[in-house]
């Protein structure tokens, strides 16, 4: 029995902040929030302690103590993290700290920019002129028909979906708003087509999420009480 | 008049004080005072106006200025031009009739006489020889004698009352010299026998009295007067001029008078004096010799100062057939725009120079000769209120509309609302409670009943990126280094377990050493849970796995990870809880890693679309190099952004399983159990009620819109 008393009052613990989140079906309430405030806290720590032992003591102060003091590999992020956290506590000081953050920032722009190109423009790009690739196709034993219509449909949503986000207008005299050019304004309704059906798609994906967390809470709560049951 | 300004200082005085209390300044002119006694009534002085304090003021001065104002009133009620500045309204005396008003009351009375002396006058008849014309000391000279009463009155000889005949005549061209004048009425009735002693009486004023009184204590006093004399009553008496005397003329005569004294005697002597006043002025002069001696009367021969009498007389008389003759000099129509721009200042300035000339010359002191160095009238009096502009704005009847409405909506918009009373229990409340018991109910039932009651996906029927990832998992070697990333959050650990159950319990049973790692702070936690969970239902003590914990620096710490994953994540989790564990690092799966195209295999545990492709940015350009697969267990919510990669050419991701589907789909293929199985009845269950629900709710809903607009085409049939 005290074997199991940890288990036993985890699971309690568990159920009662399920039924807390569940109680959202009746509106927000004070369980609610206690249930999310909660969780937030919880992972909070465990995320400070986390980063503490993994980041903090295991890669910047053990590693100055073992090497003692002599890699400048920890050193400069030592320094420049110190640094960052002086400068920005102080409001006087704060421009002070902007040659690190320039760095952070400029650092993370140039991998997420390089990553996009490398990563998904171009490969989108090939990808969507591959599909008209006949011969590939043919020799994989597709049929020529098939392959040009799949090929059409994706080549006319992704033109009419970045017609869609084609915000440049031009301003005449006659006209008392701006707008589109005409041939752009009706790729523009095509592609929203091609996006009402991706977000349909999206938003099924997230419904069938929940569902599949529904059901994982509501067997946590078949496996907590189905033993007492006689 | 309760009180004088100074015109100096302009402070209040007492209305008899003659030096102001103030600033010594004298208030009463010296002229007034020498006029009233030396000065004798001189026509043209008379019209001149001189400041005189109310009570001091006579009668028949009150009178002639009532019967000027009527006089002008008749004149504007008639339509004649105004050609008195101050009379036009201007548009700022339209807009504030009652500061015109005050304006009209800051003018003296004199003044306003004044200006209704100038104004052009017609004629009119009977006011002549009327009683109103009579002064008020003529008519109490006049009382006495009930005789003279009836007598025609004859007033004095002033611009304003000349006589009918001297009107008359001075409007007719003249008549050639020596040719006799035409006997006025007047005197036409005297002939007819008017007691002389009657117009001796009247007509006279004080000065004349006086005058006669001291010829009477001479023994000189005559007993009649004739008409003439009446009108001209500073003609001297020809007796005082034939006695050559002039005593009585010294005490009582004028100036002006004295000056035309020995003129008139030298024309007497050489028979040029008009027979007319010689005969009226000798008393024993019968009417038959007077009756000659006017008609020899040569007009030409007159006095200037009679001149310029006549002169003023006619310029009055004429001016009023001017403009009746001349309708084309009445005012234009101006616009309403244009009389708003019209200056008002300059033609009260104009008016005021006006009134200037009409000031007094001095006679006496060092300004004698100068014509308005002391005004009579304080300078007070002349003071005007600066000029108030009409602050009333023009608005149109939009305007006031647009400004009423906008006044509304003011009002409204600080009213404090009530706010709409919340029921407390809405329609949309008790959509959700059925919806959340239905779907509530369908899973609770379906996870009770211990039976699958629906068939697992049939593998024939996989969908190809699951099959992909079955073969990419299938040809991972033993021992081989695969890199699992558990970046997925714990609210999403009810799907991705089951998503991810099966692929990780492949790799298991592949025998791969497992290299956990996360990029969010909790998937390191979520990671060992997984392989707790995969230990317990296998019943297995699976060791071989080596848990980094977390990648700290989002995308940029994990193309750190990516080019140098030692370096980034040196750290075993295990060796933090047991320093006596042997770190992953040092395992012979992790030891030839200095990548992670070192690694046989990525994947990818994950619920976000941008954690997902994160990785296929920043890891996949690497694997590509050395041909290593990169494969995904995702979400249902992220299937639609990962498949792009899927299914490019070449495959950014090798092979992916989304959701509770995709795990039930390889599990199957697979051959193995896990929670998707256990899950897919109440899966499948789930998805029917909400099929369900969808359908029903379509239907209510086309059932409203049809009634609504049933309602509303009835609606407009009625209209």
């Amino acid at each position: 029995m005290l074997q199991n008393l940890p288990d036993l009052v985890g699971m309690s613990l568990g159920f009662a902040l399920t039924v807390m989140v569940f109680s959202y079906i009746l509106g927000d309430n004070p369980f609610f929030r206690f249930a999310l405030y909660l969780f937030v806290g919880v992972a909070s720590g465990y995320a400070a302690v986390l980063v503490f032992y993994n980041v903090i003591l295991y890669q910047l102060i053990l590693p100055l103590v073992d090497k003692g003091g002599l890699s400048i590999v920890v050193w400069v992020p030592l320094l420049a993290g110190i640094w960052l956290i002086i400068t920005k506590v102080s409001p006087r000081l704060n421009r002070l700290g902007n040659p690190v953050m320039a760095y952070l920032v400029g650092a993370g722009a140039a991998v997420i920019i390089g990553g996009a190109v490398l990563g998904t423009l171009l490969p989108q790009i090939d990808a969507t002129a591959g599909l008209f690739d006949l011969q590939v196709d043919v020799e994989n034993g597709g049929s020529i028909i098939t392959t040009v219509l799949y090929g059409l449909v994706i080549l006319v949503g992704v033109i009419t979906s970045l017609a869609f986000f084609h915000f440049g207008v031009r301003t005449k005299a006659d006209q008392s708003s701006p707008k589109r050019l005409p041939w752009i304004e009706s790729l523009a309704k095509i592609g929203q087509i091609f996006i009402v059906i991706t977000l349909g798609a999206i938003f099924a994906g997230v419904y069938l999420a929940s569902l599949t967390a529904l059901i994982e809470r509501v067997q946590f709560v078949i496996n907590l009480f189905l033993p007492l049951l006689p | 008049m309760s009180e004088v300004r100074c015109p100096m200082c302009g402070k209040a005085n007492p209305p008899e004080t003659e030096v102001c209390q103030f600033c010594q300044a004298r208030i009463t002119p010296l002229v007034l005072n020498s006029t009233s006694d030396d000065v004798p009534p001189n026509p043209q002085e008379s019209s001149v106006p001189v400041h005189i304090a109310e009570s001091e003021k006579p009668d028949w001065l009150d009178d002639l200025r009532q019967d000027d104002e009527a006089a002008a009133e008749e004149g504007e009620e008639s339509g004649m031009p105004e050609t008195n500045a101050s009379d036009e309204g201007s548009p700022h005396e339209e807009e504030h009739p009652e500061e015109a008003g005050e304006e009209g009351r800051e003018i003296p009375d004199w003044l306003a006489g004044l200006g209704a002396e100038e104004k052009p006058t017609e004629p009119e008849e009977g006011k002549v020889s009327g009683e109103e014309e009579i002064p008020g000391w003529l008519a109490e000279q006049e009382e006495p004698s009930e005789e003279l009463a009836a007598t025609p009155q004859e007033t004095p000889f002033e611009e304003a009352a000349l006589p009918e005949w001297f009107s008359a005549q001075e409007s007719e061209e003249p008549e050639p010299e020596g040719e006799p004048a035409p006997l006025p009425d007047w005197l036409a009735e005297e002939e007819a026998g008017i007691p002389e002693e009657a117009q001796q009486e009247e007509g006279l004023p004080d000065w004349l009295t006086a005058f006669t009184a001291a010829e009477a204590l001479e023994g000189v006093q005559p007993e009649g007067v004739s008409p003439a004399e009446s009108e001209i009553p500073f003609l001297p008496h020809e007796d005082s001029v034939e006695a050559g005397t002039g005593e009585g003329i010294e005490e009582g005569t004028p100036d002006w008078l004295k000056e035309l004294e020995p003129a008139s005697l030298e024309d007497q002597a050489e028979g040029v004096t008009p027979a007319l006043i010689v005969g009226a002025l000798t008393q024993e002069t019968p009417v038959e010799e007077a009756q000659e001696a006017f008609d020899i009367v040569d007009l030409s021969e007159l006095p200037d100062w009679f001149t310029e009498v006549s002169a003023a007389e006619k310029a009055e008389g004429a001016q009023p057939e001017a403009v009746e003759e001349e309708p084309a000099l009445v005012s234009a129509e101006l616009p309403e725009w244009l009389e708003a721009m019209r200056p008002v200042q300059a033609e009260t300035l104009q008016a005021t120079i006006e009134g200037e000339e009409l000031t007094p010359e001095e006679k006496m002191g060092p300004l004698v000769g100068m014509r308005g160095a002391l005004p009579s009238q304080p300078s007070a009096i002349h003071y005007r209120k600066p000029p108030s502009y009409s602050a009333k704005l023009q608005v149109s009847e939009t305007q006031q509309a647009h400004i009423a409405l906008l006044e509304e909506l003011l009002s409204t918009e600080g009213a404090a609302r009530a706010l709409p009373q919340k029921a407390a229990i809405s329609s949309r409340d008790v959509i959700r409670l059925v919806i959340a018991g239905v779907l509530l109910l369908t899973v609770l039932l379906a996870l009770l009943i211990a039976e699958p009651r629906t068939s697992m996906p049939d593998p024939q029927f996989i969908s190809p990126e699951i099959m992909d990832l079955s073969e990419i998992i299938s040809g991972v070697q033993f021992d081989a280094p695969v890199l699992v990333a558990f970046d997925y959050e714990p609210g999403f650990s009810g799907e991705m377990d089951a998503a991810a159950g099966a692929v990780i319990e492949d790799l298991v049973d592949q025998g791969a050493y497992l290299t956990l790692v996360s990029t969010h702070p909790s998937g390191p936690l979520l990671a060992e849970r997984a392989v707790q969970m995969i230990n317990q239902a296998q019943d297995l003590e699976y060791t071989s796995y080596a848990n980094l914990g977390y990648i700290p620096g989002g995308m940029t710490g994990l193309a750190a990870f990516a080019s140098n994953p030692h370096t980034a994540s040196p750290i075993d989790l295990a060796t933090v809880s047991d320093p006596s564990h042997v770190s992953g690092w040092s395992e012979p799966a992790l030891s030839g890693v200095t990548d992670v195209s070192d690694f046989a295999l990525v994947v990818v545990l994950t619920e976000d679309a941008d954690t997902a492709r994160g990785w296929i940015e920043q890891v996949w350009p690497l694997l590509a190099e050395k041909n290593k697969p990169l494969v995904m267990v995702t979400s249902a919510q992220t299937e639609a952004v990962v498949r792009p990669y899927y299914e490019s050419d070449p495959k950014q991701v090798g092979g992916f399983s989304s959701g509770l589907a995709g795990g039930a789909a390889y599990e199957s293929l697979v051959g193995t159990g896990g929670l998707s199985g256990q899950y897919w009845d109440a899966f499948s269950a789930g998805l029917l009620a909400t099929e369900v629900l969808i359908l029903l709710g379509s239907l209510v809903s086309l059932g409203v819109v049809s009634t609504s607009s049933h309602k509303s085409s009835k609606g407009e049939d009625v209209k």
